[in-house]
């Protein structure tokens, strides 16, 4: 075994004097060191020795000769020079040829003394020493100023003056110096003995030599790419501490659009790459981690338990490559029709500690704002007409009357209005302090409690914990992770624990075979997570819904959500409207019941497991084998506390539910072939087989429990509900290969195909167009390496790309049958029902979606590379989409499955980075991104012009229309406006006609009752600017996003604008509010609320004057049959109820641009020097302050709405149905490495 | 060794991947939880039951806020209507046509689709009932080419106008009455899946019989020659139409809770009261059905020993005189007359602590059984033997056929049934009940104001039928508008005068652009303006049924 190994010594000792170094050796164990052995010089002079060394430090040759001989070194272990790398052969040396080789170059000298002591000093003649010379460029040789110049491990810095020169005093023995300028690659120097440095810098391409991920997972330089691909750091993605790691790739990435959702920082955000391409409700990227496919699934209403996204952790992050262009994600097939979001998880690498990692963070949550309310007039009802059952207690002559207390009658005593099986208004007496019974009898002041929406959260809390072990030797890595996650919900009785443990190795097999293994476990516990939507005031739980629907401004949240309140001392909830002995007659006692009473939990087991294989057959070529699996399994328990007396009903519900996307996949890999000299080939073929089921079991228990409070299924009254099966089966097998051709390292072509059979295309008989295929082609060109171009511009690249995608559906869409329905409960025998299993139809011969994707880009840099930008124009169609276009429901169906349409996006996305300050210690780099993108509907079905997007919010919908875009926010409840044919100058055309009430003596705009376009869901543009800026050990990042344009339904405006609530309803409700005093001909009293509503009468309005007679107002503004004398005033808490009301309101005031800018983040972040870590024997110790989505610069809802408040993650979403508090997050971690 | 070893692992996976590309897609790709051969009969449950969820909408939405309101058996404040009403419409073709459609299609693909006639025969008359409902408050709707998408591709079916929905229902009910009627060998019986009759087939002839005579009704003042032909069919068929209470269509399914669980959503928005007019006639003739319909207000036990102590007047409308003091009325409107309408929401001071409600709500738990804790049970009869009885009454009292007997023994037997019924129902609804209640029916039809002796006959027909149809707020909608009655300024009963524009149907949306110009046409051929949502419109343009009818109140 004289095999030598490259980077381990082999000490050869020759026959003769191996014999004595072993008598040597012998001795030195036999006296065990104690005494001098007088022979030792002798032996030692004679030993010989025969050495291969191979990049060892100068201490482990030290150590090494140490071990094989008896020599024995001292010296100082600070000794710089200690750790330069050797390489040489000895053969056949004495020691004093062998430490000549040694401490070759070195500031050591050595002194070997009699006792084979070597005494290793350093050359005092090197000590306190100046070094100078010149820093030029390397390619002009033109001097280079200003450039930075440190000495390792120290604090220390230096700067060439104008002319490039330097001059520095060095002390250290052998420091090393390095050398910076930005956009030249840094340069590290040795001193050694050498006094006069001259060091020319390169230019430096990092960037464009960057190294990305690109599909599949292959590694490629971005320089040589024809597509556009952004790729972010794990690390800055970590910092951001969000529980949903698509929220941290906010503002970074252009052409990305997120939107969080109204859940709060665990529920599903919405994530769009270029815009909307299909007419399907999600739109989304799919997410790979090390080619395991997560899915990202859209939340529709109801609890948000946020997605499978949620099962990952962002510490485990290598970087996380956003693939945006259709070239770039064509390898990944039919999924990846909407973007791929690709993550690389971190892999072990050698570390000069031992190799933990550890980082600890906690994170407030501080839910800081919400909408404006009002805060002058409290809960009461809005007159006595046309409304729900207003309270008996008014008086006979309060009508028309609001800002009254209802008088009991028999103590005479005023109390508030409890609005007892009713919806909650705001029509209430002036906040006074004065005295009055309150819900439950007792007495109280009367006032505003302004922070009540506040009130009902707390600070919310993230405790983040990782630690990771990593290591390396030459054939093997590997790297353990375990995070921790415990968050504490804004809301009480919610929150998350995750627990993740992440295991990845690596290993060479032997030298041509090389396996990667990596398995991630993470299990992911929520509790009680928010509802998105909430349309019930007596069971809902919104919160955004309660506040401004049925909880007035006088309601004390701290008092009323305590258990004795809103538990009625029957047990349940209070019940004043059928329980005529319940005292406590408080509102809404049930939406804190069912808050802090419900539990209702998901717990989610995540299993990742993969392997690859990588085989090199050649020196040219590669065959790789991977297989994965992705195993979610979840337990959804619903337990529900029974509201009746007794605690009687109640329910309870568990769901099992398991998700298992199996994958394998080959690969042959071919590189680096060269074709001619300056053409080299690359590219591989492979293929892969991935299958996805779903299925669940549910158990639910019916017509409440039977033992209350107990929670299982069995405890059920009526016989329980199973219900279960398989809800998703899919099979793919695809074929793939590339081609990359590069011409001397200016042209880079690549071309891709993939072929992929989809079973979710296959006819119940076998048929089906289940194939369908795709290239893509993409061009890069450096044509600053082709042309010679002024010295200003750096680095140029021009890059093109074509792409075919196709798409497939869901399984089981094209083979329908019939669905049981469950049985008919109740009646004799309980007999079985069947239906449809599809309320639509399909056409014949469904064939697979096709996106045709075409991209130009441009990728400079100026002035040495420190200012540049990288541009994308792109146009996307997709043809043939499979959708349901829907049917008059007269036909039977409701909808018909064709390939249809043609969905056109066209944007452009802009990076511009640069770095306009740098100093020695001072550094700011600055990054805008800015994307704009135009979606258009070329074409819907045949005969078709509108198509129906779901993603409703209140009064509107989104929609597809044709010659406009995916997002046109329409509604049935727009205003009609006046028009008059006879008169076409009429001043009074376009105002709002006016329904009128003679009841209610009231006037409000009329609906319209037809569709009209109300807005569009698209912003303008959407940008980020993200400065870093570092001193010395110190950095900070401060990002700021933005979205601009794009509008947005604000259900929840309305309902606090019916109820009386909200700020926007405070005028005209008195005199010092602008409203009219007058005194009504029709009953006499006098008023101070009325306003004048902005409109005109349709023809042939009639209105009912005091004396009885009938008054035509038809074509006179309400203003001028006011000045006319035939109408009165409108009350104003009339007009904001029937203006805002969900049976006569007018959708358009809801419908609002939504605007912003966002401080998204600031980053603080402090290392601590190097030498306080060693002297704490850590390597490295990071500090940082971090505030996330700190406040909006810039917001054009009204009244300072939540933009985050959108009410399902469908990329079709329309609006908002119920909001959280604006949220912000403060917090700080700390990361030390060993 | 490198070569075996790329050799085991090629082959490993030559074997994983070396099966078809498409193997096994076409098992993979079918949901197991769906099945391509289904019992039509379920199919068949699964529509029947339909007809009753709808009805849950129905009951808050249109029956008490509308209907029952706009016919004057009940008052309540006015509401608008909202799109919450009409969910029938949708119902109608979503949920009810396309399994009886279905059915059809797959009985006439079976090898023995002989053995399913009389069940094929079945499926038609539960549309018709339904449809029926449906252009009652519409008008016009797609029939004759509805429910076509799936299998003929047609999407943008006509709407046919009411008469020919009339004729085409007519011939399919003759068509499923004479199947049924005949003795056909072997066929398949219904059993528990036909909720109604539990595969009866009698029954469902009454049932189809029974809703002739509904159209019957429907064409009087359009044809009246027709409607008598109609009438005359009925009566001379070998089985004929309902002729017991047991008999009836009716939906009884003790989980049936159309006011939710507690029951609440009967005072939903608003308490509803008994109208001043309804609540007289029914004191005034004894009627026995008063205590079911309406309940007691607070004059009752030793209310006048309070108002005596602390000396306390009652309004005048309150004659302490009065032995039914106890039940009082309000104003149909329920703002035109304030100093007895300030009692809907205020009680009456009685002295001391003492506060009186004056006016009678309707009986909640006859509707709500549910409401206070209650454990009664809900049972909606859609088909009433009492209803059946008082059409045939009215027919021959118009003279449109005779030899079945006289207009006063229908008149006699449908009070009997309509009473009888009212009272089952209450009495599975543990409601208010009447005790030997046949014999109070006696007394009661001896009462002058209620006795058909040949004064204003028809007049006491119509009353009785709007009394049946207190739990059926569609037919007692259609009733006040194709007769005018209550009338106005009648002696019996009558009509009050409203301040609001009343409308006399509903509105269709607009289908979107498949099917916009058959609605258009259809709209303009009854003179609809489309999608005007408007009283104004709603008022003044009727359905073809409607056309000829007189105002509200107008009766003659």
């Amino acid at each position: 075994m004289k095999k030598k190994h490259s980077g381990r010594y082999f000490l050869n000792i020759l026959p003769l004097p191996l014999k004595t170094l072993r008598v040597m050796k012998l001795s030195v164990l036999l006296t065990c060191m104690l005494s001098v052995n007088m022979m030792a010089s002798v032996y030692s002079q004679n030993a010989r020795f025969d050495l291969d060394i191979k990049d060892q430090s100068v201490r482990d040759v030290l150590k090494i000769i140490e071990n094989e001989s008896q020599f024995r070194f001292f010296y100082n272990d600070d000794f710089t020079d200690l750790n330069k790398t050797l390489t040489f052969t000895a053969a056949d040396q004495s020691i004093d040829d062998l430490m000549s080789l040694v401490l070759e170059n070195t500031a050591v000298s050595y002194k070997l003394l009699d006792n084979n002591f070597i005494v290793i000093t350093p050359n005092t003649s090197l000590q306190q020493r100046k070094i100078t010379g010149t820093v030029t460029d390397a390619k002009t040789g033109n001097p280079l100023p200003g450039v930075t110049i440190v000495i390792e491990g120290t604090t220390k810095g230096f700067i060439t003056d104008a002319f490039g020169k330097y001059s520095i005093d060095i002390s250290d023995n052998n420091p090393v110096l390095v050398f910076s300028f930005v956009g030249y690659v840094n340069q590290r120097i040795p001193v050694g003995g050498q006094s006069v440095i001259n060091v020319p810098l390169a230019i430096n391409l990092q960037e464009l030599q960057e190294v990305v991920v690109t599909a599949l997972g292959m590694s490629k330089e971005s320089k040589k790419l024809g597509f556009s691909v952004t790729q972010v750091n794990g690390a800055d993605l970590a910092m951001t501490k969000q529980i949903n790691p698509v929220n941290s790739l906010q503002g970074k990435v252009a052409g990305l659009q997120i939107d969080q959702g109204a859940a709060g920082p665990f529920g599903s955000t919405r994530i769009v790459i270029r815009g909307n391409s299909t007419l399907s409700t999600n739109n989304q990227p799919i997410f790979v981690v090390d080619g395991v496919i997560v899915e990202n699934d859209v939340v529709t209403g109801g609890r948000d338990f946020g997605n499978d996204l949620a099962n990952l952790n962002s510490e485990d992050f290598e970087s996380i490559s956003v693939l945006k262009g259709s070239a770039a994600a064509a390898l990944y097939g039919s999924r990846a029709i909407n973007g791929v979001i690709l993550i690389t998880t971190k892999k072990g690498v050698k570390s000069d500690g031992i190799g933990v990692d550890f980082s600890q963070s906690l994170m407030v949550y501080d839910p800081y704002k919400g909408p404006k309310f009002q805060n002058e007039y409290g809960g009461g009802t809005v007159g006595a007409f046309f409304t729900d059952t207003r309270d008996p207690n008014y008086l006979p002559t309060q009508q028309w009357t609001t800002k009254v207390f209802p008088i009991d009658p028999l103590t005479n005593e005023p109390y508030i209005d409890c609005q007892i099986n009713r919806e909650g208004e705001n029509w209430g007496p002036k906040f006074a302090n004065q005295k009055v019974r309150n819900y439950d009898g007792t007495w109280t002041e009367y006032k505003a409690v302004p922070n009540n929406f506040l009130d009902a959260f707390q600070k919310g809390m993230l405790n983040t914990t990782n630690f990771a072990f990593q290591g390396a030797t030459d054939r093997t890595t590997f790297r353990f992770s375990y995070t921790r996650e415990d968050q504490q919900g804004i809301v009480k009785e919610s929150g998350l624990l995750k627990n993740g443990f992440n295991l990845r190795a690596t290993h060479q097999l032997t030298k041509w075979l090389s396996a990667d293994v990596s398995t991630d476990y993470t299990t992911t516990d929520i509790t009680n997570p928010q509802n998105l939507t909430s349309n019930d005031p007596f069971s809902g739980n919104s919160f955004g819904h309660a506040f401004t629907w049925v909880i007035p401004r006088n309601y004390d949240t701290k008092y009323w959500s305590q258990p004795d309140k809103y538990i009625s001392s029957f047990g349940g909830t209070p019940q004043p409207y059928t329980n005529p002995l319940e005292t406590n007659k408080v509102p809404v006692s049930l939406f804190w019941f069912g808050l802090y009473e419900n539990k209702v939990t998901q717990e989610n087991n995540s299993l990742r497991g993969r392997f690859s294989l990588d085989a090199k057959l050649t020196d040219w070529a590669d065959l790789i084998l991977e297989g994965n699996l992705n195993n979610v399994y979840s337990q959804y328990e619903d337990k529900e506390r029974g509201q009746n007396i007794g605690f009687a009903g109640g329910s309870y519900t568990r769901n099992d539910s398991r998700k298992l996307n199996t994958f394998g996949k080959w690969m042959l890999n071919f590189t680096n072939i060269k074709i001619i000299d300056a053409l080299k080939f690359n590219g591989f073929v492979g293929g892969e087989t991935q299958s996805t089921t779903k299925s669940y079991t549910q158990g639910s228990t019916s017509g409440g429990l039977l033992i209350p409070d107990n929670y299982f299924v069995s405890n059920s009254i009526l016989t329980p509900s199973v219900i279960g099966g398989t809800t998703y089966n899919k099979k793919i097998n695809s074929l793939y290969s590339t081609a990359d051709l590069e011409f001397r390292n200016q042209l880079f072509l690549t071309g891709t195909w993939r072929g992929d059979w989809s079973s979710a295309l296959t006819y119940k008989d076998g048929t089906g167009n289940n194939f369908y295929n795709y290239p893509s082609l993409s061009l890069a060109w450096i044509f600053t390496e082709t042309f010679k171009l002024p010295k200003v511009i750096t680095f140029g690249k021009l890059r093109a790309n074509y792409a075919a995608l196709g798409k497939d559906t869901d399984p089981f869409i094209l083979n329908p049958g019939y669905l049981f329905e469950g049985k008919a409960v109740g009646q004799t025998g309980d007999p079985s029902q069947a239906t449809f299993s599809s309320t639509s139809t399909l056409a014949a011969n469904i064939k697979p979606e096709r996106k045709i994707a075409k991209e130009v880009g441009m990728e400079m840099r100026f002035l040495n590379s420190r200012i540049g930008f990288d541009l994308s124009v792109y146009r996307d169609n997709t043809y043939d989409q499979i959708i349901d276009i829907s049917t008059p429901v007269e036909s039977g169906v409701t909808g018909l499955k064709i390939n249809a349409g043609n969905i056109q996006n066209t944007g452009i996305e802009l990076t511009l980075d640069g770095t306009p300050i740098q100093t020695a210690d001072f550094r700011w780099n600055s990054k805008l991104t800015y994307s704009r993108n135009k979606n258009l509907i070329v074409s819907l079905g045949e005969g078709r012009n509108e198509y129906s997007l779901g993603g409703d919010a209140g009064f509107s919908s989104s929609w597809a229309v044709v010659g406009q875009s995916y997002g046109v926010i329409r509604s049935m409840y727009g205003m009609e406006k006046y028009t008059d044919a006879t008169n076409p100058s009429d001043p009074n055309i376009g105002l709002p006609i006016l329904n009128w009430r003679n009841d209610a003596r009231a006037a409000f705009p009329k609906r319209s009752n037809v569709w009209n376009t109300m807005g569009n869901i698209n912003a303008k543009f959407r940008a980020g600017w993200s400065n870093d800026v570092s001193y010395k050990n110190w950095s900070l990042n401060v990002l700021f996003d933005a979205k601009i344009g794009g509008d947005m339904s604000l259900e929840s405006y309305r309902c606090g604008t019916h109820s009386g609530v909200l700020a926007n309803t405070l005028f005209g409700r008195d005199a010092s509010h602008g409203g009219i005093t007058w005194t009504s001909k029709y009953d006499g009293i006098t008023y101070d609320d009325g306003i004048i509503v902005n409109g005109v009468f349709a023809q042939g309005q009639t209105i009912t004057q005091p004396d009885g007679t009938s008054a035509n107002v038809g074509g006179m503004t309400f203003k001028q049959a006011y000045d006319a004398g035939l109408v009165e005033p409108t009350h104003a808490p009339q007009y904001y109820y029937r203006y805002a009301s969900w049976s006569t309101g007018t959708a358009d005031f809801s419908v609002v641009e939504n605007s912003w800018i966002s401080l998204r983040q600031v980053a603080l972040s402090y290392t601590l020097p190097k030498k306080i870590c060693s002297r704490m024997k850590m390597t490295a110790v990071t500090l940082s302050l971090i505030g996330r989505d700190l406040c909006y610069l810039y917001n054009t809802l009204p009244l300072n709405f939540n933009p985050v408040s959108y009410n399902t993650n469908q990329t079709s979403a329309a609006g908002e149905d119920g909001f959280l508090p604006m949220i912000r997050t403060l917090g700080g971690s700390v990361k030390i490495s060993f | 060794m490198k070569k075996n070893i790329i050799f085991i692992i090629l082959a490993t996976f030559t074997i994983l991947f070396s099966n078809s590309c498409t193997k096994d897609f076409e098992n993979i790709n079918v949901d197991p939880s769906i099945v391509s051969d289904v019992d039509v009969r379920f199919l068949f449950t699964s529509s029947s039951e339909k007809l009753q969820t709808v009805r849950v909408n129905e009951w808050t939405w249109e029956d008490l806020e509308q209907f029952l309101r706009v016919s004057q058996l009940l008052t309540a404040q006015t509401y608008e209507l909202s799109g919450a009403v009409n969910t029938r419409y949708n119902y109608f073709y979503t949920y009810i046509l396309p399994n009886l459609f279905e059915m059809r299609r797959l009985i006439s693909t079976k090898a023995d689709k002989e053995k399913y006639q009389k069940i094929s025969a079945a499926t038609y008359i539960v549309q018709i009932f339904q449809g029926l409902r449906v252009t009652d408050v519409n008008g016009s709707i797609p029939y004759t080419e509805a429910n076509q998408g799936r299998n003929s591709a047609i999407y943008n079916p006509v709407y046919d106008n009411q008469k020919t929905l009339f004729d085409t229902w007519l011939k399919e009910l003759d068509s499923s009455i004479q199947i049924l009627e005949s003795s056909l060998a072997d066929q398949v019986s219904f059993g528990n899946n036909d909720i109604f009759y539990k595969g009866d087939w009698t029954k469902w002839i009454k049932l189809a019989n029974s809703l002739k005579l509904r159209i019957a009704a429907r064409y009087q003042n359009p044809d009246q020659t027709k409607a008598a032909q109609i009438f005359n069919e009925v009566m001379t068929d070998a089985t004929g139409p309902i002729s017991s209470i047991d008999d009836q269509m009716t939906y009884n399914n003790p989980n049936y809770m159309p006011f939710a669980t507690t029951g609440y959503m009967i005072d939903y928005r608003s308490v509803r009261y008994g109208v001043e007019t309804v609540v007289d006639y029914m004191k005034s003739t004894g009627d026995p059905r008063l205590g079911i319909y309406y309940s007691k207000n607070d004059l009752v036990g030793s209310f006048q020993d309070t108002l005596t102590k602390y000396g306390k007047t009652l309004p005048a409308w309150c004659n302490l005189g009065d032995p039914l003091i106890m039940y009082q009325g309000g104003p149909a409107d329920f703002q035109s007359n304030p100093d007895k309408s300030t009692y809907f929401s205020n009680q009456f001071d009685a002295g001391g602590a003492n506060r009186f409600w004056l006016i009678s709500p309707i009986n909640r738990t006859f509707f709500a059984p549910q409401i206070n804790n209650g454990t009664g049970k809900f049972v909606d009869v859609l088909v009433s033997y009492a209803e059946v009885c008082l059409h045939i009454s009215e027919f021959i009292e118009k003279g449109y056929g005779s030899g079945y007997g006289t207009s006063k023994e229908w008149y006699d037997k449908g009070v009997h049934a309509s009473a009888t019924t009212m009272n089952n129902i209450a009495v599975v609804a543990k409601s208010t009940t009447v005790d030997n209640i046949s014999a109070k029916i006696d007394t009661y039809l001896t009462n002058p104001k209620v006795v058909l002796d040949g004064t204003n006959n028809l007049e006491k027909i119509y009353i009785q039928e709007l009394l049946n149809f207190y739990r059926q707020g569609n037919e007692a909608f259609t009733l006040v508008r194709r007769t005018g009655y209550p009338k106005f300024g009648s002696t019996l009963l009558a009509r009050e005068v409203m301040s609001e524009t009343l409308y006399r149907r509903f509105w269709l949306t607009d289908p979107g652009e498949v099917n916009r110009a058959n609605f258009n046409a259809a709209m303009s051929e009854e003179g609809f303006t489309p999608s005007d949502q408007s009283l104004a419109s709603l008022s003044s343009q009727r359905i073809w049924f409607d056309i000829n009818s007189p105002d509200f109140g107008n009766g003659n």
